[in-house]
């Protein structure tokens, strides 16, 4: 990756900082429209293991294989 | 009349009253793909085979008489970052380049079962980043009115095919205007909806904030009618809301009388196309002429659009993409020694150019020492605009502006510059920072025969007063 590429771009996005934010208050953001979502912890999937393994690039005996890491 | 001529509200009442065979329809879709294809490169995946089994399954539950299906039989493309059980989803990328998904989105489900005919999977940017559809791993897609330019993107693939007459509607996805700007480009129709109306469940995530699925037709009234079929509140998309109502395609006929509509014309100001302005006032005329008061209007803190947002996508693009480590799905490295080189080399031949780019702009914007300084700021800064915009609709019903401040440029033009490629989303992204819905219909021509479109943009949940002057526009060009 050219680093001059990225600076330009952080040089570039560094414009926001021209705005003065003092008085912006972000707390109720996140919560500004719906509030929370919540449903009832029920399984709806069923058994799904083979078609999730199914598109590992290497599986063993029902499990995803990754390099030895201990 | 050629088939593929028909709208899709027309072509559902056809062959829902057997007047023309869905079969047929398909057919004529899959003989323009192979026509055209070897030429445009709008799809990634074709699946014939499927296509007719589903068409079939429609025209059996037609000949039985009891389908009210409104999409029955209507040939439609999907971008393929949107899933469909058992058709590749690529997202463009060599990183998914074999990925399967065993479960459809929930819009898919929803249009299938109005009986619409997957006809496959369009090309794209890779994970939705870009605005040409060059930074596909599976080669650019030409834009079918002159091969010499890009269609745009990153829904650059589901544009073409329409505007190729390869399907009747197309599905895009929109985190900064890459379903508005490829329609403008490629003379169709894209809306992309208010934050909410259609669940993102299936739809493989670039920022999770910003973006939605929306429809791609060739006029107005079949992306409302598209819409009418996949709105809705879902469970499995918690963002998703229950909204008033989904009554989209009534509203279109309804004209513009009163409908007051501001033009911000900070937005093209500068640096912005003389035939791109001519078009957009020419608009505003015809609204005026319709009944709708049109005035011009400044609007601050333009210039700060598509910084905050660059900060926000990639920051959200950088978490997003980080489940793309080459274990449970995709692409991984022939060569490496332990997992952390597992993990490097994958991503690192996994991923191209643009894509890296974001995510280490991504990485770096939420990184302890510059979080403050550039991600919460570009949150401040974005609540400011939000500030603005809702400022502005409660004096307009609609604003009228361009899609883009420049037209569409030569295949292989623009890549090297990524800043100026930022740069001229200022028009689209305004409405993704804000939740907006917004439309891009197309109007004019430029001298060099390329389309122009026009955006129309609404506060949230008002996609009726959009429809309306979009349909107004259209009738109008």
């Amino acid at each position: 990756m050219s680093n001059s590429i990225l600076e330009e771009i952080i040089t570039y996005v560094n414009k926001i900082n021209e705005v003065d934010t003092t008085d912006v208050i972000l707390d109720e953001e996140c919560m500004d429209s719906m509030g929370n979502v919540f449903r009832e912890d029920i399984i709806t999937n069923g058994n799904v293991k083979e078609n999730i393994l199914s598109n590992a690039p290497e599986v063993r005996e029902g499990c995803f294989v990754v390099p030895k890491t201990v | 009349m050629d088939i593929m001529k028909y709208t899709a509200t027309e072509l559902s009442e056809h062959i829902r009253a057997k007047d023309i065979s869905a079969v047929e329809v398909v057919e004529a879709a899959i003989r323009n793909i192979k026509k055209y294809e070897g030429n445009i490169n709008a799809f990634i995946t074709i699946d014939e085979e499927k296509a007719l089994e589903q068409v079939k399954r429609v025209q059996r539950l037609i000949e039985k008489g009891n389908f009210e299906g409104r999409l029955a039989g209507v040939p439609i493309a999907v971008k393929d970052n949107i899933c469909v059980a058992g058709l590749k989803n690529t997202c463009g990328s060599k990183m998914l380049y074999n990925f399967v998904p065993f479960y459809s989105a929930s819009v898919i489900d929803k249009l299938v079962a109005e009986g619409a005919v997957i006809i496959g999977k369009t090309n794209m940017d890779e994970f939705g980043m870009g605005s040409s559809t060059e930074t596909s791993f599976f080669g650019a897609t030409k834009n079918p009115i002159d091969t010499r330019y890009i269609p745009g993107g990153s829904s650059g693939g589901s544009a073409a095919a329409l505007a190729a007459g390869e399907c009747i509607c197309a599905l895009g996805s929109d985190t900064g205007g890459s379903i508005r700007q490829p329609a403008a480009f490629c003379g169709v129709t894209g809306l992309k909806p208010t934050y909410g109306t259609v669940s993102r469940y299936g739809l493989v995530a670039y920022a999770s904030s910003l973006e939605q699925i929306g429809p791609m037709a060739n006029n107005v009234k079949d992306c409302a009618l598209l819409l009418d079929c996949m709105a809705g509140r879902d469970e499995k998309d918690a963002t998703s809301v229950k909204r008033v109502s989904y009554s989209f395609e009534k509203c279109v006929d309804k004209g513009v009388k009163g409908i007051r509509v501001g033009i911000p014309v900070s937005y093209f100001e500068r640096e912005s196309d003389r035939e791109i302005r001519e078009d957009v006032l020419k608009a505003a005329e015809l609204l005026k002429e319709n009944g709708s008061v049109v005035e011009e209007f400044e609007m601050n803190l333009t210039d700060y659009l598509t910084p905050a947002y660059y900060i926000i996508a990639c920051a959200e693009a950088s978490s997003n993409l980080a489940r793309f480590d080459g274990v449970k799905y995709g692409y991984r490295a022939e060569n490496y020694n332990n997992l952390q080189s597992m993990y490097e080399n994958s991503r690192n031949s996994g991923f191209g150019e643009e894509v890296k780019r974001r995510i280490e702009l991504g990485s770096f914007v939420l990184s302890s020492g510059y979080y403050h300084e550039y991600y919460l700021k570009a949150m401040k800064v974005k609540k400011l605009i939000k500030q603005e915009f809702s400022k502005a609709f409660e004096k307009y019903d609609v604003l009228l502006m361009p899609v883009t401040p420049m037209q569409a440029k030569k295949l292989g033009e623009s890549l090297s510059d990524p800043v100026n490629i930022y740069r001229r989303d200022i028009c689209t992204v305004a409405a993704n920072l804000t939740g907006s819905p917004a439309i891009s219909v197309p109007f004019g021509k430029s001298s060099s025969g390329m389309p122009i479109g026009v955006q129309l943009m609404a506060d949230c949940f008002r996609e009726d007063n959009i429809l309306r002057a979009a349909h107004i526009i259209e009738k109008g060009r």
